[in-house]
């Protein structure tokens, strides 16, 4: 059974825009992927329609398949969503979007509790996910009371502790100091769930991720391991992706 | 950044007062403010009784008096007609250092005055003993309609927010030599507002999404807050606010 299975998804905004053009895309399970595309390709569409927040139920305009884990997403099935979004965890970009209680532990028991888990049962699992990125000394403190790095750990955290199949982080790495930035990654690293991440920032898909797609105007234009894909600076450059200046990736290893 | 530890009505200490389970304080001084406002104007003991009640309550608690006397200017605006009844109404008239003075205007202004200072007493108690978050918790196990807690539980999320984005977007102004000193120099301000406005409006967007995204259907889960919900003897122990009361109404109230 695949991970994530995307079958030419479809999706206009109300307004008339339409932002994905038919998008295909399957994810075994283990597997991490970065998801690459310049600003307005689509990406953050995308990733809302992975757990089903995206489209809204009779949208017009609309059209195709998300299933995860051999379950279909299906926007008008509560009960179905419910599991969708235990399966299907992702961590926004702003970790102040998704910090909104006065502590860490609170903050990182919504989901479980949102699940049913209450008492000790809830309580371990936010001592587990807290542990898991190495914040546990911190759940008592007030979110923004952490550096941006810490609290964008919490924000991984909060998503952990539903237990998550699929892990989508969008632009993890974004505003972090290189030490936060490689701490972050190597909680990334150590976490045995699938990930799909969602990026520009190239040379961290390419320390985090096997396997790269690049997503441009609302279409999958590039799939590829991350190493070949970051060495063709030509399909990099036609969707207005660069490595940092300075740096290349030898085509061979 | 400490300022977000706490909201600026609660006064933080360790009391039995700050103990009780926020549904309990809610309760009481309602029950205490409905009693207080079905007390005839001329019972004076009654009154004495009540001002006690909350001398003791105030106590038990260690809120400062200074403080309560300070929060409490807030009535005066609204109390400020209950000072000129006397002058205003018609009737039997008396002589006090020299004005004339309606006999029934003074206990009008009097029961106004005397209800809705001990009314914003109580109100006070309760704010500073219970975090603002607390007694949104409270009214959800009231069981007030989803709608109001669920606004005011943004509210409160979404004034820090906001505060946080206003004071990121003032320093920015300012470190690009915006100096406003006059009314008509807030140009910059009243543009920020538009701007503030949208990006609140946005990420207040992204706030829900994210919530949803963690299972949110509408109510915060009650098993994040399991340990203070009120017990038994919690109950017991806030009833004696209004019970005390009730017995004050009844001896000298009524006579």
């Amino acid at each position: 059974m695949k991970a994530l299975e995307i079958d030419e998804v479809k999706y206009s905004y109300p307004d008339g825009h339409q932002a994905l053009h038919g998008v295909s895309l399957t994810i075994d399970p283990g597997e991490r992927v970065a998801l690459l595309g310049p600003n307005g390709a689509g990406k953050t569409t995308l990733v809302l329609h992975l757990n089903g927040i995206l489209p809204s139920a009779r949208t017009p305009g609309s059209s195709g398949t998300v299933t995860v884990g051999g379950q279909r997403v299906d926007p008008s099935d509560r009960a179905g969503l419910r599991e969708i979004r235990r399966r299907v965890g992702i961590v926004f970009q702003d970790p102040d979007d998704q910090l909104f209680l006065p502590t860490v532990a609170e903050d990182v028991a919504f989901g479980p509790a949102n699940l049913g888990l209450r008492g000790d049962e809830l309580t371990a699992r936010v001592d587990d996910a807290l542990s898991w990125v190495d914040m546990l000394e911190h759940r008592d403190r007030a979110p923004h009371h952490l550096s941006l790095g810490q609290r964008r750990r919490v924000a991984v955290a909060t998503v952990l502790a539903m237990r998550p199949e699929l892990l989508v982080l969008d632009e993890p790495s974004s505003n972090l100091d290189p030490q936060a930035r490689r701490e972050l990654a190597e909680i990334l690293q150590s976490l045995p769930v699938t990930m799909l991440m969602v990026t520009h920032d190239l040379p961290y898909a390419l320390q985090l991720c096997e396997r790269s797609v690049i997503i441009d105007d609302g279409r999958i234009v590039a799939d590829a391991p991350t190493r070949e894909l970051l060495a063709d600076h030509e399909t990099l450059a036609r969707h207005r992706l660069e490595l940092p200046f300075g740096f290349a990736v030898p085509a061979a290893v | 950044m400490g300022a977000g530890h706490a909201h600026a009505m609660y006064v933080h200490q360790h009391s039995p007062v700050h103990h009780l389970a926020p549904e309990v304080k809610i309760v009481a001084a309602l029950a205490f403010t409905g009693i207080v406002v079905a007390t005839p104007r001329e019972s004076l003991t009654a009154f004495g009784a009540y001002a006690l009640i909350i001398a003791v309550l105030a106590l038990a608690a260690k809120i400062p008096p200074l403080w309560l006397a300070k929060r409490g200017l807030i009535e005066f605006p609204f109390v400020a007609t209950a000072l000129l009844l006397p002058f205003l109404t018609s009737g039997p008239r008396t002589d006090f250092l020299g004005m004339s003075l309606a006999v029934d205007g003074i206990w009008a202004g009097w029961n106004i005055l005397v209800k809705g200072t001990l009314g914003v007493l109580i109100a006070l108690i309760l704010a500073a003993t219970t975090p603002a978050r607390d007694l949104l918790l409270g009214l959800d196990r009231l069981r007030t309609p989803q709608a109001i807690t669920q606004i005011a539980l943004f509210m409160l999320r979404y004034l820090e927010v906001l505060a946080d984005e206003a004071r990121r977007m003032r320093v920015a102004r300012l470190s690009r030599l915006d100096d406003p000193r006059f009314l008509w120099q807030i140009k910059g301000f009243a543009a920020g507002l538009g701007a503030l406005f949208l990006r609140a409006f946005e990420r207040g967007e992204r706030v829900f999404l994210a919530m949803r995204s963690r299972g949110y259907t509408g109510r915060l889960p009650a098993a994040l807050h399991a340990g203070s919900v009120a017990t038994a003897r919690q109950w017991a122990g806030g009833a004696i606010v209004p019970i005390a009361a009730l017995f004050a109404l009844i001896l000298m109230g009524y006579q």
